[in-house]
């Protein structure tokens, strides 16, 4: 009986503590991470990109609106020309929000290449007619702010063989910001992310 | 390892016999039940369902091929080693199927198509940018194994050497095997039971011309900025000099020098759509065997036999030398894009050598063992290694076997009542199609074999 009762308890700690075990994470300060970087694109490559572009953009003054005030961007088609499955938002979303908090660009999500990036602006318009609502709260005819400037590039990706046991990995990430009045790139910029590693397995 | 070769056969013949013959009903239920989910039979399932139109179950599949396949690369080198160990002392037969360079290519290539049929274009782009760096890879790997065998053949001669002058010194008289002498009969008896070997011609650099088209019809049409068009006027201008006398390909070709020039108004931005026939069967591999003498350093004669075998290509039948399509007025016939019986073809001779090398160590190493225990046992040890040595002398036969044995092509104009109709070289009508509504758009023939009704499919290209 005694055996079975240490039986049952060593179980019973087994149960609980294993559980917790294989759901325990180690989390990770994204800001010093010294950990070696994987082939693929990861999250310190989109910021270190997003960093550099933002950082070249305002250093040019590209985006410093004469007079003062703030330029409004829209984001236009960022294509992913690579060998991974990303999502180039991962990249446009950094260097919009650096430039929201830099006070001299803000982004409109009224406009998009393939449509709004909010619907709902769209969508709140179709309340003018409703009797529910009251017409004075409802965005009034003429109030969107087109866009005085572009953002679009592409990511690509080139891999060479530099000896039996290493690949190496070029990303580039090129971008350009557009001024839609005069169709002038005002800015562009190029940043390479360049990796070595095992050559033994494909980059994806 | 996975000793299963045989039951992994079986369960592929289950699946192809059906669909060779156009049977998806029973097809279907093959993949309905629980099957061993590894290569190669994955790699038959993916191409089932994208026969049927299931891309989205097709994709999957290839996914799934595509992880094995990375498993398979991402080994430790100690696995690998082991591996090596393994295939030499058992056999390779009882290991992981091993994909072959053209497999991992042709992944990419119908991962590709399964999604721009699903409308993904962006993500099918990443595909067709795999498919071409696994064609970088491959050439990369060749160059890699020759420098490899240059490198093991030194070694063993060194390690020949060095065991025969310790014996001398240390006066044992324990025989010492000559295995670079047996691989070399192995290998000049290989090529006279298999003369054919010396006029394989691939198309240079293992490069696939179809998958090469397919990634450089994707740019071509789905092309978003001048990048695009250059890399498709490059890719086709290189499918151009491997299958020199296909005349869609030189329309295909001015296409695209066209689109890289930005012409907006060239006659071949018109509405077009690329019937692709997928012909007959790819080769299967089945064995061959040889006996060679069993030589020991510095004796002259053979003092056994080695009985070994290994894979061989045998190539199977197309279906039909050709189709027709009927686009108004006027009558099409499909023209040769990739022999994939050259492409295999190619692949085996490149890397025969080594196969040679892996074979000839694997069964002498178990037929001198089984002279050792003879020699200090007597008789019946000797019989049973022999037996050991006998059953684990087999060839590893697994192959993705529903490839095609051609793919032919045509372009042609996208017809005003947006229908095509497909025929046999007798005019019998094996499909009508209707077409997507996109201005450029693939129909994918699939005919396995003669006799059958084939498996037809629509793809849009681009929006």
């Amino acid at each position: 009986m005694k055996k079975l009762l240490i039986l049952m308890v060593i179980a019973l700690i087994a149960l609980t503590s294993g559980c917790g075990k294989r759901n325990a994470a180690t989390m990770i300060d994204p800001y010093n991470d010294t950990n070696p970087r994987i082939m693929g694109l990861g999250y310190r490559d989109f910021e270190q990109a997003a960093n550099t572009a933002v950082n070249e953009m305002l250093a040019s003054g590209a985006v410093s609106k004469p007079g003062g005030g703030r330029y409004v961007m829209v984001v236009s088609r960022v294509l992913n020309d690579t060998m991974q499955n990303i999502d180039t938002d991962q990249l446009v979303k950094k260097i919009r929000v650096q430039l929201l908090r830099s006070g001299k660009v803000v982004t409109t999500t009224a406009i998009g290449v393939d449509g709004a990036e909010d619907p709902m602006v769209a969508a709140a318009r179709k309340l003018r007619k409703s009797k529910e609502v009251n017409q004075k709260t409802v965005a009034r005819k003429g109030q969107i702010i087109a866009p005085d400037l572009s953002l679009s590039g592409k990511i690509i990706q080139r891999n060479h063989r530099i000896d039996s046991d290493t690949d190496q990995i070029e990303y580039f990430f090129m971008l350009t910001l557009t001024d839609i009045n005069t169709g002038l790139a005002f800015w562009e910029g190029e940043t390479p992310i360049i990796k070595r590693g095992d050559s033994g397995t494909v980059s994806w | 390892m996975s000793g299963c070769a045989t039951m992994q056969q079986q369960d592929q013949s289950a699946l192809l016999k059906p669909y060779y013959l156009g049977d998806t009903a029973t097809a279907s239920s093959v993949l309905e039940t629980d099957y061993d989910r590894a290569l190669p039979f994955l790699l038959d399932a993916s191409m089932v369902r994208f026969s049927q139109g299931n891309f989205q179950e097709a994709y999957t599949l290839l996914n799934e091929s595509e992880a094995e396949v990375k498993n398979d690369e991402t080994e430790s080198d100690a696995y690998a080693a082991s591996k090596v160990l393994g295939e030499v002392l058992f056999n390779r037969e009882l290991m992981n199927y091993e994909p072959r360079s053209s497999d991992t290519v042709l992944i990419n290539m119908y991962k590709g198509v399964s999604l721009l049929a699903l409308n993904d274009n962006d993500k099918a782009r990443v595909e067709f940018n795999r498919t071409l760096d696994r064609q970088r890879r491959a050439v990369e790997k060749y160059k890699e194994e020759i420098k490899e065998l240059r490198k093991e053949a030194k070694e063993q001669k060194a390690k020949q050497r060095r065991e025969v002058a310790q014996r001398k010194k240390a006066k044992d008289k324990t025989p010492v095997l000559d295995l670079l002498r047996i691989q070399s009969v192995a290998k000049k008896s290989v090529y006279e039971s298999m003369p054919e070997v010396n006029h394989w011609t691939g198309y240079g650099n293992f490069v696939n011309p179809y998958a090469t088209y397919l990634s450089g019809l994707y740019f071509c049409t789905n092309g978003e900025m001048k990048s695009d068009y250059n890399k498709c006027n490059t890719m086709l201008k290189r499918v151009k000099g491997m299958v020199p006398r296909n005349s869609y390909l030189q329309l295909d070709t001015a296409m695209s020098r066209d689109f890289a020039r930005g012409r907006k108004t060239s006659k071949y931005r018109k509405p077009t759509v690329w019937v692709i026939f997928e012909n007959g069967l790819a080769p299967e591999v089945d064995e061959l065997r040889l006996d060679l003498p069993l030589f020991l350093a510095g004796e002259r004669a053979g003092v056994s036999m080695v009985s070994f075998a290994m894979p061989r290509l045998k190539t199977r039948d197309e279906a039909l030398r050709y189709i027709q399509v009927k686009s108004g007025s006027k009558k099409y016939t499909s023209k040769e894009l990739c022999n994939f019986d050259r492409v295999m073809q190619a692949e085996y001779k490149a890397h025969l050598t080594s196969t040679i090398t892996k074979a000839v160590a694997s069964t002498a190493t178990k037929t001198f063992v089984q002279y050792l225990a003879q020699r200090s046992g007597g008789q019946l040890v000797g019989i049973a290694t022999g037996l050991f040595t006998s059953v684990m002398t087999q060839a590893d036969t697994r192959s993705w076997l529903s490839l095609p044995k051609n793919v032919q092509m045509m372009r042609v104009p996208k017809p005003k009542n947006n229908t095509l109709k497909i025929q046999a070289p007798n005019g019998a009508v094996l499909a009508t199609v209707a077409l997507p509504e996109t201005k450029y758009s693939i129909v994918h023939v699939r005919m396995p074999q003669a006799g059958t009704l084939p498996y037809v499919q629509t793809i849009p290209l681009g929006k």
